[in-house]
């Protein structure tokens, strides 16, 4: 295992959105979830880890986040992935729920890395590879080098023209990390990437993951009940807090810890 | 956003392929529900193509005949012979008028027979050579053989005319070029060039025909015959289909005819019953065709909710979501038709040779064209395309978070 240490904090926001509000009536508990986050603020390059306990909301927030799904409120939702300093706001289409809008700049912006891998069972790894890239508007050759590329730095060369049920959950995480980076997002969401497998394997995914990022610059949001494992490769740790209440159960993002702010 | 057809396209055959079995047996399935109806289908196309075309074979089925001789206008008949069922119409002389006597070189006796005026294009001549000018003739095989000609000899044709109390008689030499089987007509007709007939129509009623050099009743005096009137016709449909429907016109004029319609309108009517037999069948395999094709790709989206759903997380619309069991179904029963097709053309001859002779049938009982098992593809494609409607609804639906959240 290699550990990742953290790095200096780069300035540029890449993703920053304010005022979340997001209400659920749970059925099954019969009381209403709320999500608020006040403020967050992503930079490029930088490492966040969304915790919490089970139910707190950390699936939800990365579903605002990558453009998945509409909350409640929104005062503020501006992305910046180009590094020339455009800003996208996409408070109005994500609230407006305009979903071509916000799919066509979900696929050209951001890769996913779901808890099962989520791999197309019917096509190989590279093809699934390769489908994320043309999905974000990327064709010809290069696309087919880079994923070469790509797979041999995580060890998955030779996986490349096996279909998904032929890997094993590890190597299964790695296809799905190389999917994600195949149309070279700058913001990658990973939904507990680790959570389905042993300490070993999680450990090679998430040096794999961390690498990749580190490799193309991209951001990596990840949400995780594994603290101990996101500190250890550099992850920045953003805390869902949650309070009940009479009127069901609140999350709320807290704040950064003064020493990290500062760091 | 413009749908990624192709994308579309390679993602659906790539799943299909991926689950074969369930697949290979909707594909069975389509086969199995089209094969009948193509073999049945072919059976009654072969069947009534069957009855028409040795209908259509025998000329005297195309023949309206006019039972008795009438007064017809140049007009009514123009117009007849503008009708688009007409095949062949030639005006014919009064009965009478029209008969004559046959004399062969080495016969003592005479053979009554009738005229009927023929040219290029006569159903009874079968392609062979038509009587031209007014010294040539074509014999029916019984005519033949009662004066002992045959074709390339002369015959000699009798002809009396009774003028007030006068009977006179004249011979005219004309030159056999053609003989018409028996099997095709049984009587002793002789068929000569309208010239010819009105010649002789003119002479009898007492005319002088100059161009044969016969003189008019009253020896010296030139008489010219004036506006000829219009009898009766040789008339004959153009298909054995329009048959019955001149046969009505002419009834609705007026007119008795004779035809052989009732043969044509019983296969007619063996065709009727047989289309729709096999719509009523093809509907209920048609029906049960869509149901099990649609309910199992309405099922195939809930049991592949959570690809579909990582399809929309990857950049798929929504739209192009809800094409994919459409196209689905188009390939399943494109393949299952397809199979289908090839089936059945290779059962065509087994089925030909176990209903050799049936019911009288002779040559292809069971027959299909490229054309129809082509239209039988592309419908069943298309209805392949209409089974996957529901299922792109339900698919359509499909949130992209469903793929990141998986239970």
């Amino acid at each position: 295992m290699t550990e990742v240490p953290s790095e200096s904090r780069p300035a540029r926001p890449i993703m920053a959105l304010g005022g979340l509000e997001v209400a659920r009536f749970d059925a099954s508990r019969q009381a209403w979830f709320r999500l608020s986050v006040p403020e967050l603020t992503i930079r490029a390059g930088e490492r966040i880890c969304l915790v919490g306990r089970s139910g707190s909301g950390k699936t939800t927030l990365l579903e605002v986040l990558g453009l998945l799904s509409c909350p409640d409120a929104l005062d503020r939702y501006d992305l910046s992935p180009y590094g020339d300093g455009r800003l996208l706001s996409v408070q109005e289409p994500i609230l407006a729920g305009q979903a071509t809008v916000l799919s066509a700049i979900r696929s050209r912006t951001m890769g996913f890395v779901l808890q099962d891998g989520g791999l197309l069972p019917y096509l190989s790894v590279r093809d699934n590879a390769l489908l994320a890239a043309e999905l974000a508007g990327q064709r010809g050759r290069e696309i087919g080098e880079r994923i070469e590329a790509l797979a041999a730095a995580m060890g998955i060369e030779r996986m490349l023209d096996r279909l998904p049920a032929g890997l094993s959950g590890g190597q299964r995480q790695r296809s799905a990390v190389l999917r994600a980076m195949a149309s070279a997002p700058v913001i990658l969401l990973a939904d507990e990437p680790t959570a389905a497998l042993d300490g070993a394997t999680a450990n090679e995914v998430m040096q794999v993951m961390v690498n990749a990022a580190k490799a193309t610059g991209a951001t990596l949001v990840m949400v995780s009940h594994n603290e101990d494992l996101a500190t250890r490769y550099g992850f920045t740790v953003r805390r869902l807090e949650t309070h009940t209440g009479s009127g069901g159960e609140t999350s709320t993002l807290a704040p950064l810890p003064q020493q990290v702010q500062s760091a | 956003m413009s749908l990624r057809l192709g994308l579309l396209f390679r993602l659906a055959r790539r799943d299909l392929l991926h689950g074969w079995q369930a697949a290979g047996c909707l594909c069975i399935a389509v086969t199995v529900a089209l094969l009948p109806l193509l073999l049945l289908y072919a059976l009654k196309f072969g069947v009534v193509n069957n009855m028409i075309s040795s209908l259509r074979d025998d000329p005297r089925v195309r023949e309206i005949r006019l039972m008795r001789d009438t007064e017809l206008t140049e007009a009514w008949f123009a117009d007849l012979a503008d009708d688009p069922r007409v095949a062949f119409l030639l005006p014919r002389a009064r009965y009478l008028a029209g008969s004559v006597r046959l004399r062969g070189p080495d016969s003592r006796s005479m053979l009554d027979s009738r005229m009927i005026p023929s040219v290029t294009g006569d159903p009874y001549l079968a392609g062979g050579p038509a009587p031209a000018g007014l010294s040539e003739a074509v014999l029916t095989e019984r005519a033949a053989i009662e004066t002992g000609v045959r074709t390339g000899g002369t015959i000699t044709f009798v002809i009396l005319r009774t003028v007030g109390e006068q009977r006179e008689s004249l011979r005219h030499e004309v030159t056999v070029v053609g003989t018409i089987p028996r099997d095709l007509l049984q009587t002793d007709d002789v068929f000569v060039a309208p010239e010819l007939e009105g010649a002789i129509e003119r002479w009898r009623e007492g005319f002088a025909v100059p161009e044969l050099g016969w003189e008019s009743a009253r020896a010296g005096t030139r008489l010219d015959a004036g506006a000829r009137s219009i009898a009766s016709f040789r008339l004959f449909a153009r298909d054995v289909r329009d048959v019955p429907g001149l046969r009505d016109r002419l009834l609705q004029d007026g007119l008795d005819v004779e035809t052989r319609a009732s043969a044509v309108e019983t296969a007619l009517e063996i065709e009727t019953g047989l289309t729709w037999i096999f719509f009523a069948i093809s509907s209920l395999a048609s029906a049960g065709f869509l149901l099990t094709l649609g309910l199992h790709l309405a099922a195939s989206v809930v049991e592949k909710s959570r690809e579909l759903s990582l399809l929309r997380l990857l950049g798929l619309s929504s739209a192009e979501i809800s094409l994919m069991p459409s196209l689905q179904g188009m390939m399943i029963a494109l393949t299952g038709s397809v199979a289908a097709a090839l089936i059945a053309l290779g059962l065509q001859p087994l089925i030909n040779r176990g209903l050799e002779g049936l019911a009288g049938l002779s040559g292809r009982i069971s027959e299909i064209a490229p054309h129809h098992l082509l239209v039988a593809t592309l419908t069943a494609t298309a209805a392949g395309a209409a089974a996957g409607c529901l299922a792109g609804y339900r698919a359509a639906r499909l949130e992209p978070t469903k793929g990141l959240r998986h239970d």
